[in-house]
């Protein structure tokens, strides 16, 4: 049996789940949108064995029939069904619930899409940077820093060329920095912030599913193409044949990083040279789907059935 | 020239190593783990720039070793100072991976992003080393609850899964009242109480030693020592804590820490991890 983690108000968990269904393979959603209220999990350890069960309202899965899982979180688990909790009590409660889950899906000896654990490495791009940098890929020139001048002498060295982004995991949208914004950088001094050379070029996203490889060429002239149609700017979008070697680099830092899949950001130089930027571990790959007609939801339910065939056998 | 300690001041291990650098002539940036936002940082990706605190300086490629001892992060309450919190938190880790420099512990996401990860996720981790965990479970449902309960005759803690601080002993009256209180509102998760010697093991680079529960040195056995050192090697971190309890010839695994504490020992141990983690970061005392 597989195991979906993640909320049906996401397009990507109700995706896969839709996939499965087409490919006629049965699976238990645990609809994070109703978990904890409509679910009951317990589990044990005991020598090395994860023995428990999983219950929704309506049925019932043992986790030693679990083959395959794949996670797809939905932010922070709500408590809000729970009376007679006050505020930090929930907070509480609800980071109980959701490390109980995480813990699980650490430890089941099923294979999973991906481990909670292996997903941190997202939470520091610069961390992401220097694990990248070892897999061959070029980087662009960087500066971390909450001292005005350094930033302003490293938007000069880039030729003004500059764009910033956080640091951690939170999202945020990558910007250049133009003429006005030299007045706002004394800023800096509040909180520390990465600068980066811009990179002319198109973006490639790439998507790995365990051993497939799906490359997505994005051309736009906005800074964020995530966020081009918001500021209405163009967007094209199409499916791109990478280097192999490219392609060997982009399922070696994967398998590294502890994943089965990922989505990682790259850029192509008009020279031909690759940058890659960041791995997302939990990539919302529908968006490219839908603009490219690329398999990859398909493949990712294959992979999901293919293991939860090889667990059971 | 610098050695950076990064921790608290009340901390004995980041007190001594410090003591120790300076009786040796070193010079020691002390950062004091309160205070981060009040770092002045510049760091040129991958490998230079510089850190400044306070009235000192220290060139990124000058460092000649850390000690990272940071373990509480005050992210406050209002969003910016949050932000700006975790902006830190993502700059540190990798600035502190980035040094070429002896770095005790180099830190790793899975680590660094403890308040992630619950505790029984690292002891489940554990093992796969061969280090072997008490019975327990994890539950949302009463009736688990009291089954795992009876069949350890009420013997159990109560451990909450995002705590190392709080452990709580159940015995058999208060059983019954705290965990109806508690079921459905949280997940429990009780722990078979190993009935045994409780010992403390520290890995401090080549070196394994253990103390018992007075704080004296005490033996792991050959075997139980490799075990540690391979893991040592797998989690690649040079210094770090496991929790144990002798029972029955078996060690079970509470947990592990990559923040040793061992100011309770006695001095002879003391001494011995601090003159270790002086020896790791380059200074023969």
């Amino acid at each position: 049996m597989i195991l979906i983690c993640g909320g049906l108000s996401d397009i990507v968990t109700k995706i896969v789940c839709a996939r499965l269904e087409q490919l006629g393979h049965s699976y238990f959603l645990l609809d994070e949108d109703r978990y904890p209220a409509d679910f009951s999990i317990s589990w044990a350890h005991e020598s090395g064995q994860i023995t428990g069960r999983i219950r929704s309202l309506s049925s019932e899965i043992d986790l030693m029939h679990i083959g395959a899982i794949y996670v797809r979180h939905n932010g922070a688990v709500s408590v809000e069904h729970l009376r007679g909790l006050n505020a930090r009590l929930k907070e509480i409660s609800s980071f109980e619930f959701f490390l109980s889950l995480d813990a699980l899906l650490n430890a089941i000896p099923s294979f999973v899409i991906n481990r909670p654990r292996c997903c941190l490495s997202n939470s520091s791009k610069p961390y992401q940077q220097l694990v990248i940098r070892q897999h061959g890929f070029e980087v662009p020139r960087t500066i971390i820093t909450n001292v005005p001048d350094e930033a302003f002498d490293f938007y000069n060295m880039c030729n003004r060329n500059v764009i910033y982004k956080s640091v951690s995991g939170i999202r945020s949208i990558v910007k250049r920095i133009g003429q006005n914004d030299l007045g706002r950088l004394g800023l800096v001094r509040n909180c520390i912030t990465q600068f980066q050379e811009f990179i002319e070029g198109d973006n490639i996203r790439v998507h790995t599913v365990d051993d497939e490889i799906f490359a997505t060429r994005i051309a736009t002239d906005s800074v964020d193409y995530r966020y081009a149609k918001d500021e209405g700017k163009s967007l094209e979008m199409e499916p791109f044949e990478l280097p192999s070697d490219i392609q060997e680099k982009c399922l070696r830092l994967t398998r590294n990083l502890g994943l089965i899949m990922a989505g990682i950001d790259l850029k192509v130089s008009p020279t031909g040279v690759f940058y890659c930027f960041e791995v997302n571990p939990a990539p919302g790959f529908i968006f490219y789907e839908w603009h490219t007609g690329q398999p990859i939801s398909l493949a990712l339910a294959n992979v999901l059935i293919a293991h939860d065939h090889n667990q059971q056998s | 020239m610098t050695f950076l300690v990064i921790g608290s001041p009340d901390d004995y291990c980041c007190e001594q190593v410090s003591r120790i650098l300076k009786e040796e002539g070193q010079n020691v940036l002390f950062i004091h783990e309160n205070s981060l936002t009040n770092i002045v940082c510049s760091w040129k990706f991958p490998s230079s720039g510089y850190v400044r605190y306070g009235q000192q300086n220290a060139d990124i490629q000058d460092i000649l070793g850390v000690l990272n001892r940071l373990r509480k992060w005050r992210f406050g309450s209002d969003e910016d100072e949050q932000y700006a919190m975790y902006e830190w938190k993502g700059a540190m880790l990798a600035l502190l991976h980035s040094l070429q420099a002896p770095v005790i512990n180099k830190p790793r996401p899975e680590f660094w992003y403890r308040e992630s990860r619950s505790t029984f996720d690292h002891v489940l981790t554990l093992f796969e080393f061969g280090l072997k965990p008490p019975k327990s479970i994890v539950t949302d449902a009463l009736s688990d609850a009291h089954t795992f309960l009876s069949k350890h005759d009420g013997r159990v803690f109560l451990h909450p899964l995002s705590s190392f601080e709080y452990i709580y002993e159940i015995g058999d009256r208060m059983a019954d009242r705290a965990l109806d209180k508690l079921a459905g509102k949280l997940p429990l998760r009780l722990v078979e109480y190993a009935e045994g010697e409780r010992l403390e093991a520290y890995a401090i680079g080549g070196k394994i030693i253990a103390a018992d529960s007075h704080g004296k040195l005490a033996d792991l056995g050959s075997k139980f020592e490799r075990t540690l050192r391979s893991l040592q090697s797998i989690l690649d971190i040079i210094f770090f804590q496991v929790h144990l309890v002798e029972a029955q010839g078996e060690y079970y695994c509470l947990g592990l820490d990559d923040m040793p504490v061992y100011g309770w020992c006695e001095q002879e141990l003391r001494e011995i991890i601090d003159h270790q983690l002086v020896e790791i970061l380059g200074i023969k005392v």
